[in-house]
């Protein structure tokens, strides 16, 4: 243990400040609108700190580092996508808009709306099997950053790792989205001070000369320029954009964001200002993966290195302030998850299956069971599957399982009249089959992500025009 | 070709800490008023809970069959 009293004590204040502000914030959850969606009331400049701080995790910063540690600057092109992405949906409100306008809870209601509640309970299974499984490494990935950091025993990674658990659960399972967007708030200040401060020091310490001379003697041009790169190329550019523009408007921790705004044309400049946040979300923590590789030398395990560093890099103090952002990192993001899919779960799964509606108390009592259900799920994925490849990889692929699908029924149902209930099944199965040639196949990422993205689309497609939407009353009126 | 992409990934890392910087500055100074918005709206609704749930059965629109 090299964590100093200083240092310890930076963390408690931290943990004890979002803790209460946690629990304290569960006596303003009435209802499930409240609890799911902090009854609508967040600003502009909130939706920005929740939005942010919900994708920014611990995980994020590692899997990042471990793209730079093998790849090199190359990767920064997923940072430059997922950046680019949120502009574009910032400028047109592309998706988003026309969805916060239907005051939504999930992202699987809309398709009730629009097709049929066979499609929505369908979604929801595809989008709480997806999600689930893609939280799944969060807890181990997150456990051996802290221990590492810290200079905690390997041996106690376990006990980390519940540590995290249920520090999270006891306010999310308590206050749903009104705790999840007040801590939020502190711990996106807290993350991005740490993000910040980690950067200056890899850049004044290490220096921008000796991290582009070991890029160059590590991996040559490729480890600059992505397109010659051979993981990356045109390929899995489009796979990418295409990823990140579906996970930017369908992913129900994302899109529960935008369902909490106040008004729906805020959702346009929340996404534009976090285009230029995910850009450094991306680019920093490569950054420190390739500063890893200049200190400590190629053959470290790529998942730790960059952890390992870190520990070598800061002092006193500073360790203090990078574990408090690194915890806010990891309880923004595994609360706002862990929220998210099981609100999946109750919303679209077990409410539609019920002839008998639930009362929104019964709603809310499934809700909190399905919170420590999945948290119980992850904890024993997380210990004892091992991905088959890079974990961004890993989570990219879980993603896409339900994203082709659920992006491809949700546009056509927006932008396209004749998109029909068929057609929509036909999507959620074809873009699951596709991802799936990564999972079980072992198919290249880029081509089986593609793959999805393009079955999903052929299967709207075919099914639309094989099975056309019945015309709706209002159409049957004109 | 390596050196066009390496000032463009520095130009981009210059614009991302920047960006980053600021607007957690911006977040930092005006999310405590939203913040303190947010907690005086939900905490107006004073009444007790199932009467809160019955006065917000009309936000959402009905759901088909």
């Amino acid at each position: 243990m090299d964590f100093t009293l200083l240092d310890w004590l930076i963390v408690a204040v931290y943990l004890v400040t979002c803790f209460g502000a946690g629990v304290y914030c569960r006596k303003f959850v009435g209802g499930v609108e409240d609890y799911l969606v902090a009854g609508r009331a967040l600003g502009v400049y909130l939706g920005i700190a929740t939005l942010a701080a919900t994708e920014i995790g611990t995980v994020t910063f590692m899997y990042y580092a471990e793209l730079g540690y093998k790849a090199g600057f190359a990767p920064f092109i997923t940072a430059l996508i997922a950046g680019g992405v949120f502009l574009v949906i910032g400028r047109t409100g592309f998706i988003v808009e026309k969805l916060r306008e239907l005051k939504l809870l999930t992202v699987p209601e809309y398709c009730q709306h629009r097709y049929s509640r066979g499609v929505r309970i369908l979604m929801g299974l595809f989008v709480a099997t997806g999600g689930i499984l893609n939280m799944g490494l969060f807890l181990r990935v997150e456990g051996q950053f802290l221990t590492i950091l810290t200079g905690i025993p390997g041996e106690y990674l376990v006990a980390v790792m519940v540590g995290i658990l249920l520090l999270e659960m006891a306010y999310t399972v308590l206050g749903g989205m009104v705790s999840i967007a007040v801590t939020d708030f502190i711990q996106y200040v807290v993350l991005s001070t740490a993000t910040l401060l980690i950067s200056l020091t890899v850049i004044g310490k290490v220096g921008w000369g000796n991290l582009v001379s070991t890029v160059s003697s590590q991996f040559g041009p490729a480890g600059f320029d992505p397109i010659a790169h051979p993981e990356f190329g045109w390929t899995f550019i489009i796979w990418q954009v295409l990823t990140w523009t579906a996970g930017n408007t369908c992913w129900q921790t994302t899109a529960m964001r935008v369902f909490a705004l106040r008004q729906p044309e805020l959702s346009r400049r929340v996404y534009t200002w976090t285009g230029f946040i995910f850009l450094g979300r991306g680019m920093f923590p490569i950054l420190w993966g390739i500063a890893a590789l200049a200190v400590l030398g190629p053959g470290h395990d790529p998942v730790t290195a960059m952890p390992e560093f870190l520990h070598q890099l800061l002092g006193p103090g500073a360790r203090g302030i990078v574990l408090a952002g690194m915890l806010a990192a990891t309880m923004s993001v595994n609360s706002a998850y862990l929220l998210g899919w099981s609100s999946i779960i109750s919303q679209d799964i077990i409410v539609p299956l019920r002839r008998k509606p639930l009362s929104e108390k019964a709603q809310m009592r499934v809700n909190r069971l399905a919170n420590v259900l999945v948290s119980l799920f992850i904890m024993f994925w997380g210990l004892f599957y091992q991905p088959p490849g890079a974990v961004y990889l890993y989570l990219q692929i879980t993603g896409t399982m339900f994203l082709a699908g659920t992006f491809i029924s949700v546009v056509a149902g927006l932008y396209w009249r004749r998109a029909s209930t068929l057609g929509a099944y036909a999507a959620l199965v074809g873009g699951a089959l596709g991802a799936l040639g990564y999972l079980l196949l072992n198919l290249p990422a880029n081509y089986s992500g593609f793959a999805a993205f393009g079955m999903a689309a052929l299967g709207m497609l075919a099914g639309s025009l094989v099975l056309p939407s019945e015309p709706g009353p209002e159409e049957v009126a004109k | 070709m390596t050196t066009i992409w390496i000032a463009f990934w520095a130009a981009c890392l210059i614009v991302a800490g920047a960006s980053f910087a600021l607007i957690t500055l911006a977040i930092a100074f005006h999310g405590i008023g939203e913040l303190k918005e947010l907690v005086r709206q939900l905490g107006q609704e004073t009444h007790p809970p199932d009467e809160r749930l019955a006065s917000r059965t009309d936000r959402r629109p009905p759901l088909p069959p």
